[in-house]
Parts: C-alpha cells; sequence; structure tokens
C-alpha cells in the first residue's frame, strides 16, 4: 500500500464522521445501481409491450424512476464531493 | 365447513317439504310467524324499558310467590304456559326482569297451564288463542305507525302477541291433519314399558304440534272412548309436559344468555318432575284417586282425574324446584356462561421483552404487521372483495370491472373496537412501558415510528368505514359513469395494498419502498376534482348532483386511505439494514417533486 492511500485508510477510520459519509455514499451508490437495473428492465419490458394500459403504466413507472435517479445521482455527487478532499 | 353447508341444507330441507306437503309450508309459516312475534316483542318491552312496565313488573316479581302468582294468573288468562314462557323469555332479553323472577314465573305458568286441561276435561272448551291475534295485529300495527314512544311499544307489544298468536294458530291449523291420523289403540302397553313408550310418545306428539294442549285433546278424547288405557294416557300427559318445553326452547334461540338459561330452567323442571312421575307412577295414581274422591270426581271420570294428574305434575315441579331456585341459577350460570365479546389481545407483547431495546421494537414490530394484516382484511371485506385479489400477478383493474357482487357487510365499527382497536391499544400501552428502556434515540424513534404505522392503519379503517356506504349503492348503480370513478376507488386502494404486500413479502427485489412512489404520482393524476373529471360529468349531464357530492366526498376518503396507507408502508416495511434505508429515504420524492411529475405527465397529456 503506497503511503499516501495508508493515511487515506488511518483518516477514514479515525474520523467517524467522514466513515459515516462513506457508508452512506456506498449505499446509495448500490441503490442506484439497483434503480440503473429496474430501468432497464421496465424499458425492455415496454419496448416489447403490445398493450397500450400496460405500456402506459410501464412508462409511468419509468417517469417516476427517472425523477428518484435524478434525486439520487445529485446526492450522491454531493456525497462525493463531501468524501475527497 | 358445516356453518357453511348448514343454512343451504336447511333451505334445501325446508323447499323439500313444501314441496311434499301443503300442511308442511303452513306449519313452518306459523314457527316463522311466531319467531317474528317474539321478536317484535322484545322491541315493544325494549321501549319500555326503565319506565313503568319496569317497575310494575319488579313489584309484581320481587318475591318467589309473586312471580309464581303473576306466572299463574298469565298462563290461565292466556291459556298457554309456552306463550308466557316465551313472554318471559323476552322479558328477560330485554333486561326487565331477572332469573330468578323468569323461572318463578316459568313455574307458576306450568301451574296454570293446568287450567287449560280442567277446561278440556270439564267443559270440552278451550279459550281460542288465534281469536285474539287479529285485532292485536290490527292495533299493534296501527299503534306502530304512531310517533310517541310509549303507544310504539305497545304497538310492538300488541303486534307481537297477534304474531305469536298467529303462529300457533297455523302450526295447530297445520298439525289438525296429523292429529287426526295418529291413532294410540293399537299401541296399549302396560308397565313401565308403556309409561316409557308413551311419554316418548307424548312428548314427540307436543314438539310436533307445538302445544301441550293440542295433545292433552288427544289424549283426553281418546281415553274418553276407550282408544288408550288410562296408564298410558297418564304416560301421555308427562310427555305432553316435558315436550311443551320446545317453545320456550324456540323462543329463547333468539334471546340472550339468560333467556337461554331460563329456557334451560323450563326444561330442567319438566324433565325433573317427568323423571320422578315416571318412577313413582303407581303412588301417584293412588294420590290422584285420593285427591278425585274427595273432590267429588267419580271413579271412572278418567278424563277429569287426567286433569287432576296434569295439576299434580306441575305442583309437584314446583315443590321440588322452588327450594332449590338458588343452586339452580348459579349450575345454569355455570353450564351456559355469559359469552363475552371475542377482543383480540396482543400476542407477541410480553412485560419480558419490555426491557430489552431490540426485543421490545421486533415485538412491536411483529404486533403492528399482524394489526396490519388484521387492517387488510377488514379493508378488503369492506371493499367488497376477497384477499386473493392482492396476489402479485392478479388484475386488480379487470378483476373489480368486472365484479358486481355486494358482499354481505361487516359492520366495521365492531370489527374496530373487537381486532383492532384493542390491539392497537396494547400496542400504544407498551411502547410507553418500554420507552424508558430505549438507551439509544433510534431505538426510540423506530418504537414511535411503528407507532405511528397502527395510528395510520385505525385511519384508514375509519376511512373505508366512511366510503364503505357509497361503495356498496354505486358499485352496482345502473349508472356506468358513477359505478366507474368508485371502482377506480376500489382499484387504486388494492393496488397500493397489492404493493404494500409484495414489498412486505421481499420476493421482488427491485420492489422496494420507492415503489410506492409510482403511486402517489398515480394518486394524483387521478384526482378527480383536479383533472377536471367531475366538472365534465357534471357538465355532461352525466351523473347527477347527490352523485357529484358523494364523489368529491368519498374521492377525499379514498385519497386519504391511500396515503395512509403508503406513509403506513414506509415505515413498516423498510429494508433491515438501516443504511440501506436511509438510502431509499433519501431517494423518495416528496410532494413537491411528486407534484413536477405530476405536472410534466398532464403538460405530456395535453400537447
Amino acid at each position: 500500500m503506497k503511503t499516501n492511500d495508508l493515511l487515506k485508510t488511518i483518516k477514514n477510520f479515525i474520523d467517524t464522521d467522514r466513515r459515516e459519509q462513506i457508508t452512506k455514499y456506498e449505499s446509495l451508490k448500490r441503490l442506484m445501481k439497483k434503480l440503473k437495473t429496474k430501468q432497464n428492465i421496465l424499458k425492455e419490458k415496454a419496448k416489447n409491450e403490445t398493450d397500450i394500459k400496460s405500456k402506459k403504466n410501464l412508462e409511468e413507472k419509468m417517469r417516476v424512476l427517472k425523477a428518484q435517479r435524478k434525486k439520487g445521482l445529485k446526492l450522491l455527487k454531493e456525497l462525493k464531493s463531501e468524501i475527497e478532499p | 365447513m358445516i356453518k357453511k353447508i348448514f343454512l343451504p341444507t336447511i333451505f334445501l330441507l325446508l323447499t323439500y317439504g313444501f314441496w311434499l306437503s301443503p300442511d308442511f309450508k303452513v306449519i313452518t309459516a306459523g314457527i316463522a310467524i311466531f319467531l317474528f312475534g317474539m321478536l317484535a316483542l322484545e322491541q315493544g318491552f325494549n321501549a319500555f324499558a326503565g319506565g313503568a312496565l319496569e317497575r310494575t313488573l319488579r313489584n309484581s316479581t320481587n318475591k318467589m310467590w309473586k312471580s309464581l302468582t303473576f306466572g299463574f294468573t298469565a298462563a290461565t288468562v292466556m291459556q298457554s304456559s309456552s306463550l308466557v314462557s316465551v313472554i318471559t323469555i323476552s322479558f328477560l332479553s330485554a333486561g326487565l326482569i331477572g332469573l330468578v323472577e323468569g323461572m318463578g314465573i316459568i313455574f307458576g305458568a306450568n301451574v296454570g297451564s293446568t287450567t287449560g286441561a280442567w277446561l278440556i276435561a270439564g267443559f270440552g272448551l278451550k279459550v281460542k288463542i288465534s281469536a285474539y291475534a287479529m285485532p292485536m295485529l290490527v292495533f299493534g300495527v296501527i299503534f306502530i305507525f304512531q310517533k310517541s314512544k310509549f303507544l310504539k311499544g305497545l304497538g310492538y307489544i300488541l303486534a307481537g302477541l297477534g304474531f305469536l298468536f298467529l303462529g300457533i294458530h297455523y302450526m295447530k291449523e297445520g298439525f289438525e291433519a296429523f292429529q287426526n291420523q295418529i291413532s294410540l289403540t293399537d299401541y296399549a302397553i302396560e308397565g313401565f314399558g308403556g309409561v316409557l313408550v308413551f311419554t316418548l310418545i307424548g312428548i314427540l306428539a307436543t314438539i310436533i304440534m307445538q302445544s301441550s294442549h293440542a295433545t292433552l285433546v288427544l289424549v283426553i278424547t281418546a281415553l274418553s272412548v276407550h282408544q288408550v288405557t288410562y296408564g298410558n294416557a297418564l304416560a301421555l300427559v308427562i310427555g305432553a309436559n316435558v315436550g311443551t318445553t320446545i317453545t320456550a326452547v324456540l323462543g329463547s334461540l333468539t334471546s340472550n344468555t339468560d333467556g337461554k338459561r331460563l329456557a334451560l330452567s323450563d326444561v330442567l323442571f319438566k324433565v325433573t318432575a317427568g323423571i320422578v312421575f315416571m318412577l313413582a307412577m303407581n303412588p301417584v295414581i293412588e294420590l290422584v284417586d285420593m285427591l278425585s274422591s274427595a273432590i267429588g270426581i267419580a271413579d271412572d271420570d278418567h278424563t277429569l282425574k287426567l286433569a287432576v294428574f296434569h295439576t299434580i305434575f306441575n305442583v309437584t315441579g314446583v315443590i321440588i324446584m322452588v327450594p332449590f331456585t338458588g343452586k339452580l341459577v348459579s349450575f345454569l350460570v355455570r353450564v351456559m356462561p355469559t359469552q363475552a365479546p371475542q377482543i383480540e389481545k396482543a400476542r407477541y407483547l410480553s412485560s419480558a421483552s419490555a426491557e430489552i431495546p431490540a426485543a421490545a421494537i421486533e415485538a412491536v414490530r411483529k404486533e403492528t404487521v399482524r394489526l396490519y394484516d388484521l387492517s387488510v382484511d377488514t379493508i378488503i371485506r369492506g371493499l367488497s372483495l376477497n384477499r386473493s385479489v392482492l396476489a402479485p400477478d392478479s388484475k386488480v383493474e379487470d378483476i373489480i370491472n368486472n365484479s358486481s357482487k355486494i358482499m354481505l357487510q361487516q359492520d366495521i365499527d365492531d370489527i374496530y373496537e373487537r381486532r383492532i382497536k384493542s390491539i392497537y391499544a396494547d400496542i400504544v400501552v407498551f411502547i410507553s412501558q418500554s420507552q424508558s428502556s430505549m438507551g439509544a434515540p433510534d431505538h426510540l424513534d423506530r418504537l414511535l415510528q411503528l407507532r405511528e404505522v397502527g395510528r395510520d392503519l385505525v385511519e384508514t379503517i375509519k376511512g373505508i368505514k366512511h366510503l364503505q356506504k357509497n361503495l356498496n349503492i354505486y358499485t352496482v348503480s345502473a349508472n356506468p359513469d358513477i359505478r366507474q370513478e368508485y371502482n377506480n376507488m376500489r382499484i387504486l386502494i388494492c393496488r397500493v395494498l397489492q404493493e404494500l404486500e409484495v414489498i412486505r413479502t421481499g420476493e421482488d427485489e427491485s420492489a422496494t419502498i420507492l415503489s410506492l412512489d409510482q403511486l402517489k404520482v398515480e394518486i394524483n393524476e387521478r384526482d378527480i376534482i383536479k383533472t377536471g373529471r367531475l366538472d365534465r360529468l357534471i357538465r355532461e349531464q352525466r351523473i347527477s348532483a347527490p352523485m357529484a357530492i358523494s364523489l368529491m366526498n368519498d374521492s377525499a376518503y379514498y385519497q386519504e386511505i391511500c396515503q395512509n396507507l403508503i406513509h403506513m408502508g414506509g415505515m413498516l416495511f423498510t429494508p433491515s439494514d438501516q443504511r440501506d434505508e436511509e438510502a431509499e429515504n433519501s431517494v423518495a420524492l416528496d410532494e413537491v417533486e411528486i407534484k413536477e411529475v405530476v405536472d410534466e405527465y398532464v403538460e405530456e397529456a395535453t400537447k
């Protein structure tokens, strides 16, 4: 391990607030990944759906998902800037 | 299972009976009218509860001898101990008299009814109670239409009595054919066997004919033409006395536990006296002979001797039973305990777990999930649906739009009191008790959050109660627009519940509390007022003004129901990992963001 990395790890360990932020960041990142997968599945489903009503329903779900992801990505960016010195 | 097939079986048997015999139709109609009379009587007595009738009854039944006299006089005037028993049961059910007083009246009535045997045997006459029925019904119904509470109550009593008389009249008419067909001459049996067999015949005949007087007429006639031996005739009288209790038993079917206890005391009275007389038949015959000659009845006048026997039977019954009234009451209370309403209690909340934070939280969570389950059952039934509609693959929209069935409605207030409120009360108390042992603020927050879940569920149930009334009317309405609007409410509530079920089971990983945001958007998008749909329906005269008002009110209820459920779900079905929960909460859309999504949708739709 390089000295810089080692220092970073020790710093992270000592700084509880920072450690907290990192855990938050990781959880959010995991969630964003999950939402992205869900979005792709919905996109695929909507593409193949022939029933207009069901298609509209899927599109609506995607719209909400998009708004949630937009919010999540913004938060992720903020957290990243807080964690990185 | 038995409960499910019981009613259809009864209906089938009755229909078969109606088809088989017109007499049977008359008899069953008589029983139905009789029971209806019982209900009317109870209603009538209820109108007087706390008033003059209560005082009169109390004064005339406050001592055992007074109760006995009251029963004796009533049965003599009415010529039917069964009728007095039935009326007494309705007094008791209405809370006008106590069990001991009721017993006194019934025992007295049993003696009073023996005057009928004297009339039949002595004069061959009998007061026809059916003759009272018609005027009583006419006056009764006129009184029922009056505004005064007193007259109304009097009307119900008169009509109730009229129906009772009419019912008995029809029963008797229906059995006239039977009465002519039963011949006893071929079955004369001597000795104890004869006593036993003829007692049973007497019981059976009285149960079928619903009147000991009818059996007595039959026995006296048979005895006068020597178709039955004197000994067998006495056994028949015992049977008639035991069998006549069926009327009281029938009458008690619609009454409360005290009414049933009284009916049982009547059965015990007659059965005890019956057994004593069956076992001591010979000494009793000697006693009858002795008493008969003392009052100047000829040795061969068996019909009047029968009346003497009948009287001795009932007087002996009173002598045997009265000293044991207190013991009999405690026995009846023990055998027939008062059915307490079934109140659901908490299952997981023990005082031991209140001390340990993690255990306390888990116990409250489990109990709240149980409360949720009970609430979902109530909501689904309130929407006239089955829980199967919430299966993940079920097409809620199709099921609801294609069903026009309204289920037998439950009393939501009663369910709320017995099942929801009681458990929620336990949860609230438990949370208050365990608050002090919560060390970390996170733990306390979680407990308070679960308490909020309970409150949301309670609010939801109340909303369903409000919604139910119009839902039942409009989901079967001939107007397709109003029907659709109410079905839309049902659909969205079910969709919320369906989504909550998916999140709860955790089978679909992509279904998280974030999925509820989509439903929040949908509720907003479908708002009947915001979308202008309500105005359009009124403008195009597709719904009436009262319908529009109902829709406006109920739309608010249904939105509140959905919002409460979503709010509750967001707290109850959170991920087990606290970090994941926080992440999901931080991404969940707030009201402003939801509005933005809706506006975007509206904008696109209007393009």
